[in-house]
């Protein structure tokens, strides 16, 4: 049952470990008066969000398959609140589409399995 | 049917965690509870004088533009020295620019100085009096509840009349009416010819519970009204359907003509809005608000540890029972789930009870204090998301460990 967990690559751990601090820095942003001003919902997608982006970080960590595809959902549902509010980050998207095409480079060599 | 199975189940592993291991639980809840009481609380507390203060601020009046010696804001390079030398507003310029515009609905002249009130052997010190000429209703809300505002020649000919804030109404006259009695200010009677309803207490200074308000013709022959110190000023109300801007626009034309000054000259006036305020509102209230996270994220990043500690423990206690579950079959996404919801059900619980803490505070606050304070819907929301977040944050590796544990070795472990 145990299962061998695919070496990961150091580009990968980087990202995860700046993924993990981004999550954290990312925290402050449900706070935000603008964001608490739109709705009372927005804090609160934004928590699922930013909790999502933590799973996915942790699959990618793990070598998963599941990781990146939940990244690659998040990752539009993340943008399209982002744009939908007003609130596009270059820098957000930016670091969003590097980290997806880095995980999707490591893809193939990932365990498909939870 | 298959999430409602395991959101039950782990909901029952949750209390029984609770009930068997009663106060490790209760010293990890703590954790969570207290960080959760102390952002919520700062945003509660934030929220009520935010409230407050803008509140004040719209009292005002939005559409309003106030032709004064001083501007409301300010930055780093102001120079005060120029401003001095500014002369003050009167009332041949409010009416000079009564004749000038046609974007205003109404204009009025506003000057306040404090004074003692005197009703026979009852008196009231610093009382503010507030001088306005006729328009004054026209430009501010009035809500008379008893008798009635200035007619237009008790204004225009500086009649001795006087309408009251409730509090110097009740202080002065607390079992008659006062209307029609007199008062005394500066040793001049003045006939009380209404009163004003309460507006309770306003933390910008703007409620008229604690003042007078006479003819300005009147206050004239009292006071010096364009002395500094009383910082008169014109209030200037914008029709309907014409913007501030398109009001400062005009009123800038017109006081560089009435005070003649030259195409390169600097204006001597400032033509303040409540928007200046409320602007510098914002930076304060981010600024509060981004110190109460910080001092919040502390306490919740300590609750967080304590969830992840015991959710390993609860991992590491149970593992027998997770290969057993996963010889019968059971999914790893199934063992996933049923601790992290633990985990989730965890901080849920933890801020449930920090939020109710808050509650419980804000009717305290409120009762003792008379303060307007209330647990807001979105700060329940934002209390329960971070407990949810928290959660699954602390909770994912605990249990993402537990879902791949080898069912035999599992079986075979103390």
């Amino acid at each position: 049952m145990s299962r061998q967990i695919n070496k990961r690559p150091v580009v990968l751990s980087v990202i995860c470990v700046i993924g993990f601090v981004w999550v954290l820095f990312n925290i402050p942003s449900m706070f935000s008066p603008e964001i608490k001003r739109l709705s009372d919902w927005y804090p609160a997608l934004i928590g699922i969000i930013t909790a999502i982006n933590f799973i996915c970080y942790i699959g990618v960590w793990y070598m998963k398959k599941w990781g990146v595809e939940l990244f690659l959902l998040n990752f539009f549902a993340d943008q399209s609140l982002f744009i939908a509010i007003g609130k596009f980050g270059a820098l957000h998207c930016f670091m969003g589409t590097v980290s997806l095409i880095l995980f999707l480079i490591f893809y193939r060599k990932m365990d498909q399995n939870l | 049917m298959f999430l409602l199975t395991i959101f039950s189940e782990s909901f029952l592993f949750a209390a029984h965690a609770l009930r068997t291991n009663k106060l490790r639980t209760f010293l990890s809840l703590l954790g969570i509870t207290i960080g959760i009481f102390a952002i919520i609380s700062v945003f509660t507390v934030v929220d009520a004088l935010e409230k407050s203060l803008r509140d004040s601020v719209k009292s005002l009046g939005d559409n309003v533009v106030f032709v004064q010696k001083w501007p409301w804001a300010f930055g780093p390079d102001y120079p005060w020295w120029k401003y001095m030398n500014r002369p003050v507003p009167d009332t041949d310029e409010m009416e000079e620019l009564k004749k000038r515009c046609k974007k205003y609905e109404a204009a009025a002249f506003f000057v306040s100085f404090n004074k003692t009130v005197k009703f026979k052997s009852s008196s009231i010190e610093n009382v503010g009096i507030i001088s306005v000429s006729h328009d004054y209703e026209d430009v501010q809300f009035l809500d008379i509840i008893n008798g009635r505002y200035f007619t237009e020649a008790e204004s225009d000919g500086g009649r001795a009349v006087a309408i009251l804030g409730a509090n110097i109404a009740d202080g002065l006259f607390p079992n008659t009416d006062p209307v029609g009695q007199s008062i005394k200010v500066m040793g001049h009677k003045l006939m009380v010819i209404g009163v004003l309803k309460k507006e309770g207490e306003s933390i910008m200074g703007t409620s008229k519970d604690a003042n007078v308000i006479i003819p300005v013709n009147y206050v004239r022959n009292l006071v010096d009204i364009r002395n500094d110190n009383f910082d008169p000023f014109i209030m200037v109300k914008a029709k309907p359907g014409v913007t501030n801007a398109e009001l400062i626009d005009e009123l800038t034309g017109a006081m560089r003509a009435i005070r003649k000054l030259k195409p390169l000259a600097d204006d001597d006036f400032a033509l303040n809005q409540t928007s200046l305020i409320n602007n510098q509102f914002d930076e304060m209230f981010n600024f509060i608000g981004t110190a109460g996270w910080i001092i919040g994220v502390f306490s919740i990043l300590v609750g967080g540890f304590g969830i992840a500690n015991i959710m390993f423990v609860s991992v590491r206690e149970r593992t027998n029972q997770i290969g057993i579950q996963k010889a019968l079959g059971a999914k790893n996404i199934f063992i996933l789930l049923q601790f992290l919801t633990e985990s989730v059900m965890l901080c849920l619980i933890g801020g449930f009870i920090g939020l109710m803490l808050i509650f419980l505070l804000t009717l305290a606050i409120g009762d003792s204090a008379g303060m307007d304070i209330s647990l807001t819907t979105s700060n329940i929301i934002l209390g329960l998301t971070i407990s949810v977040l928290i959660g699954v944050i602390s909770g994912f590796v605990p249990s993402y460990s537990a879902s791949q544990l080898d069912p035999v070795e599992a079986i075979r472990s103390n």
